[in-house]
């Protein structure tokens, strides 16, 4: 694996490439868009896992953070859905520039697979797509991760002064979260996509949702090959009361190789 | 603006750090590095994106800080497959500050980490004569089954734990039943007891001994406690009395953040901790330099 930072100032990213093996070497790239927030916090094992079996395999696999995340450059309440739809664009530029990748993919976990989509509809169409529970409704996640907050805080002893506790909403478990950023979130409906983002897709999801259904049956409505699968296992981005920990679904890493292994 | 660099150092470069290189100041300051060590199997980012933080914040104040990771922990490679985590842990760490003299110059160090990086923090200081200070965040985190009582006597005034007993939800149950198997360890700070040396844990023993071992040698402690972690209830408990005489002139310091949770989530508190960590790095520092 080599790390190191790659993109313009003052937005440089941080990067992580695994060469493939080479005599498997299939020219073939994948990036991986992680989550937001907490839940990048829980999954950054599980990546990093993830990219040492697809490199294994013979795939070109670039890890990377978005501007203001992880070790990239910046803060993280700058961080807005354009920017990191831009950032996918650079790590891509970046991943290209390692021998002679033909075809580029993308795995991503929960809001990270919605900006894959969103990059595949709107910027570059990918080759594959591996949407691993991916978040269809932008205001439903701001819901769905401000009650997680919320029940975090009740649980926490002793309580905190209410001035500091409230802080107008601007932050989510440990991450800031600026009206910018909200707004941008709240603005996406994958469902209303037209362009399809991939050739084929695999849709991941922890438990059987309606929603996901109705994405896989869209994808097939429009000629994209659509396989889904529901392993209650791969849910590392929320199993666990716990902050800060750290999981992985062998299950899910497993499923994920074997299917970009067997296209 | 401050800068990071990423590297690859130690065994066959199988260590991943990143650098937070200072900018420049006014400040007459000692060349020192700050370097910052994994909380649990967290990668060098630490909890909620906070090690990126204080680096950064320590690079702006003309500080060079580094973060990476342990062998087996976030991007770095597994080394040493046989020695414990305690010993390699240690052996990582100084790497890490060998690896900032050859690279930067830098000769004298502060260790800083939360949980077990605060206790690898404590003891890459005994070993290595270059370590100027420390500053362990919830150090000996190790939740004794003292600490256990004392949690649930605070959670028996919550409702909301109430309703999690009645609907099934709740852990206690189980955590007593562990508690239990250790009832030698049942005391809390709120009723004291005299503890005889015979009858403490080897580890305590030893963790007691560091303190004037670390003192001695002039080596600087800034030491900070969150409510959310049973380190403090331990500190109180284990250390304070022993050590409370042992700091005459404010080389050992106690902070505690009342309400602020093991991982510092909330905003606030990662700015208070922040704030707390750069002014004492930058004073002591300025001491130093006198």
């Amino acid at each position: 694996m080599d790390a190191f930072y790659f993109g313009e100032q003052p937005k440089t990213l941080f990067g992580a490439y695994h060469a493939p093996y080479a005599a498997r070497d299939r020219r073939h790239g994948i990036i991986m868009c992680m989550p937001l927030g907490q839940e990048y916090v829980r999954s950054h094992r599980s990546f990093r896992q993830l990219a040492v079996n697809l490199a294994a395999a013979g795939f070109h696999v670039l890890r990377f953070d978005y501007y203001g995340a992880g070790d990239s450059s910046g803060n993280y309440e700058d961080g807005n859905v354009q920017q990191w739809l831009d950032d996918i664009d650079t790590a891509i530029g970046e991943l290209k520039d390692y021998g002679d990748i033909r075809t580029i993919s993308a795995v991503g976990l929960r809001m990270g697979a919605t900006l894959a989509l969103l990059y595949g509809s709107q910027r570059k169409k990918l080759h594959r797509l591996v949407m691993w529970d991916p978040v269809i409704n932008g205001r439903n996640y701001l819901s769905e991760v401000s009650e997680m907050h919320e029940d975090w805080l009740k649980d926490l002893l002793p309580q905190p002064p209410e001035d500091i506790v409230q802080n107008g909403g601007q932050e989510v478990l440990g991450f800031p979260l600026s009206t910018q950023m909200a707004g941008s979130i709240a603005d996406i409906d994958i469902l209303d996509v037209t362009a399809m983002p991939a050739e084929g897709v695999l849709i991941i999801e922890s438990e059987d949702h309606e929603n996901n259904t109705r994405l896989a049956q869209r994808f097939r409505q429009q000629g994209v090959s659509c396989n889904k699968e529901t392993i209650p296992g791969s849910r590392v981005w929320r199993k666990g009361e716990a902050l800060n920990s750290v999981l992985m679904s062998n299950e899910t890493l497993q499923s994920i190789t074997n299917w970009f292994q067997n296209k | 603006m401050a800068t990071d660099k990423v590297f690859h150092f130690g065994k066959n470069r199988s260590l991943i750090g990143i650098i937070s290189d200072p900018v420049k100041t006014d400040r007459k300051i000692e060349p020192v590095a700050v370097v910052i060590l994994n909380s649990g199997l967290l990668h060098r980012i630490g909890p909620n994106r906070i090690y990126v933080k204080i680096a950064r914040a320590l690079a702006e104040a003309g500080i060079t800080a580094m973060r990476f990771d342990f062998s087996g922990v976030g991007d770095s490679e597994k080394q040493h497959e046989n020695l414990l985590f305690e010993e390699s842990s240690v052996l990582e760490a100084r790497e890490a500050m060998n690896f900032l003299e050859t690279a930067r110059g830098i000769k004298r160090f502060y260790l800083t980490g939360i949980c077990s990086g605060a206790d690898v923090a404590f003891q890459a200081a005994r070993v290595d004569e270059r370590v100027a200070g420390i500053i362990p965040i919830d150090f000996y985190s190790l939740p004794t089954a003292g600490y256990l009582v004392h949690s649930y006597k605070k959670r028996l005034i919550s409702p909301r734990s109430w309703a999690n007993l009645m609907t099934g939800k709740s852990e206690i149950l189980g955590l007593m039943k562990k508690s239990l198997n250790n009832l030698p360890l049942l005391k809390t700070p709120d009723e004291p007891e005299e503890i005889d040396d015979a009858s403490r844990p080897e580890i305590e023993k030893d963790l007691l001994s560091g303190f004037p071992e670390l003192l001695d040698r002039d080596v600087r402690l800034c030491m900070i406690y969150s409510a959310g972690s049973p380190a403090f209830y331990n500190y109180q408990l284990i250390f304070e009395n022993d050590i409370q005489t042992l700091s005459v002139n404010g080389e050992l310091q106690i902070h505690y953040l009342e309400t602020a949770d093991h991982g510092f989530t909330l905003l606030y508190h990662q700015e208070i901790l922040i704030n707390l960590i750069r002014e004492w790095v930058l004073e002591t520092c300025a001491e130093s330099s006198l």
